[in-house]
């Protein structure tokens, strides 16, 4: 059995031992749907979105699902191992031989697959609600794979600051936030005033968003892409050798300190 | 420190291991003068007084374990034990001196190094609880490179050298903590390290069960040419399998060899310290 598999059938077991878990998260599912798609219905053809060509609840739709896809890529190597950290099975995972970069890896697989599940889901359920959608298979797919490289990198540099403080990384936190705020997830960033405009563009999820949703409402092509891709391509050029170094710097001074086995 | 009655020294804080290594093939666990000092913590600005020195858990510590030898780590509380443990695990970097695990650095070789050691902490708390006791031994399989098929049929053949077989569908939760002992031993031995860590495994299970255990770890250690290092506060049980024993105490080495030679020095480390012995 290879190591994806053996980490996504153990997390995937853990999780169907809480069934109720999975009833919350699709009647979570169900409200945001309904909550936006009444919302929609309120607010009409709104002038903000015309550049886009669609009515809100697509839109709000594809910014809520393409969100959930970043937002776990960037939280869950943090989250699993912290959760790993409480209930002490970090250690020994950690004695197992492979790279600590591998293990933080396979350690945020379930949580990944399951948001990128959960994701498909909202976006064909609103599809049934009328959802208008114009996808571009190949250019969305592509999108989706480097947006989510940055974001991963995110992911571990936050991995690496829980590694040695044992807190949840308050920076990711903020990043999330701020990503919610400025970056387009449910309101088109033209809508914020200038200076926050200038400031979403240091964000790596204003590029994901605005390129997957050219190309999952617009049907744009991967040349009309290639400016989001080359920005989010830059990020990641920045983030991954400071999310290996961190990584790598976060273990080794957990090692030194003797601090691995303490949560 | 206590004397060195009964110990053979090479040179002070190293234990002369040639005449106790009958072995004709290589070690399966060479340290040489391993030291290990925890650095101070975070230094806050505002806070007064002399900075934390740190704290020295290990100093200059070596000795030797040949294939299917059983060697016990004993000494009071605070003496270094774990601290050993976790440097040969490759979970604690050494400050000072090296080990070797099937000639493999513990420190260079990682993660490598790590393939040759099957490691079982106190309170281990390496199993899922939400999983029956046959999921967390495939998941580990797995993590270390085992085959489905091989690893179903060394589950089974474990299992029942371990008495452990009507433990495998069970959940980790309903496990009492000798049941779990049980089934953490057998995830330790599942891709046959060769040297096996075991940090005081054995103390919760009952005497019948502990006995029955150990002769099968001695074993099983002997089928595979694999030594054991097991750290106990058990003296009848250090006795009854431990073909040498490491005398720890405050970090150093204080005495190496068979148990009978190791005893008298031990009385005296743990009659000094009477409030951290177990």
């Amino acid at each position: 059995m290879s190591l994806f598999w053996a980490f996504i059938r153990r997390d995937f077991r853990i999780a169907a031992s809480y069934p109720a878990n999975f009833l919350f998260i699709l009647v979570g599912g169900l409200i945001s749907l309904t909550v936006f798609y009444f919302l929609s219905k309120t607010i009409g053809d709104a002038t903000a979105l015309k550049r886009f060509g669609v009515d809100y609840f697509s839109f709000a739709l594809m910014g809520i699902a393409i969100a959930t896809c970043l937002r776990s890529m960037q939280t869950s190597f943090a989250t699993r191992l912290r959760e790993s950290q409480a209930d002490g099975s970090l250690e020994i995972l950690l004695s197992a031989p492979l790279p600590t970069f591998q293990i933080v890896g396979y350690l945020a697989l379930y949580p990944i697959v399951s948001a990128v599940l959960r994701s498909l889901a909202l976006v064909l359920g609103g599809s049934f609600l009328g959802a208008r959608l114009s996808l571009n298979p190949i250019a969305f797919l592509g999108t989706l794979v480097i947006s989510m490289v940055p974001f991963a990198a995110l992911g571990l540099i936050s991995a690496a600051v829980v590694l040695v403080f044992k807190r949840a990384d308050p920076l990711a936190f903020a990043l999330d936030a701020a990503s919610y705020l400025l970056c387009g997830v449910i309101y088109p960033v033209e809508v914020l005033p200038p200076a926050l405009q200038w400031a979403s563009k240091l964000l790596p999820a204003t590029y994901a968003l605005g390129a997957l949703r050219a190309s999952g409402l617009k049907s744009a092509g991967v040349a009309q892409l290639l400016p989001a891709w080359g920005a989010l391509a830059l990020f990641s050029i920045v983030l991954w050798p400071t999310a290996a170094a961190a990584l790598a710097w976060a273990r080794h001074r957990a090692e030194r300190t003797g601090t691995l086995p303490q949560s | 420190m206590p004397s060195p009655a009964c110990v053979h020294f090479l040179f002070p804080g190293r234990f002369l291991v040639s005449d106790a290594d009958p072995m004709s093939s290589p070690p399966v666990l060479e340290v040489d003068r391993l030291g290990k000092r925890y650095p101070p913590g975070f230094r806050r600005p505002w806070r007064r007084g002399p900075p934390n020195p740190g704290r020295e858990a290990l100093r200059d510590v070596s000795f030797q374990a040949g294939a299917g030898e059983v060697v016990a780590l004993i000494g009071p509380n605070g003496a270094g034990k774990s601290t050993l443990l976790r440097i040969l695990a490759g979970l604690l970097l050494p400050s000072e001196g090296s080990a070797r695990v099937g000639q493999l650095d513990v420190v260079r070789d990682r993660p490598r190094s790590r393939a040759m050691v099957g490691l079982a902490l106190g309170e281990d708390r390496g199993l899922s609880p939400r999983l029956t006791v046959r999921q967390n031994l495939e998941f580990f399989s797995a993590l270390y490179g085992l085959g489905s098929r091989e690893a179903a049929t060394r589950i089974e053949e474990l299992a029942r050298r371990m008495e452990a077989t009507a433990l495998l569908n069970r959940p980790v939760r309903t496990l009492s903590t000798g049941e779990k002992a049980r089934a953490v031993l057998i995830r330790v031995q599942l891709h046959r390290p060769k040297l096996l860590l075991l940090d005081e495994l054995t103390r919760s299970l009952d005497p019948g069960a502990a006995v029955r255990v150990r002769s099968q770890i001695v074993a099983e250690a002997a089928g595979q040419g694999a030594a054991v290092l097991f750290a106990s506060h058990d003296l009848m049980e250090v006795e009854s399998i431990a073909s040498r024993v490491l005398l720890l105490a405050q970090g150093r080495a204080a005495a190496w060899g068979s148990y009978a030679q190791v005893r008298p020095v031990a009385a005296e480390v743990f009659a000094q310290a009477p409030e951290r012995a177990a």
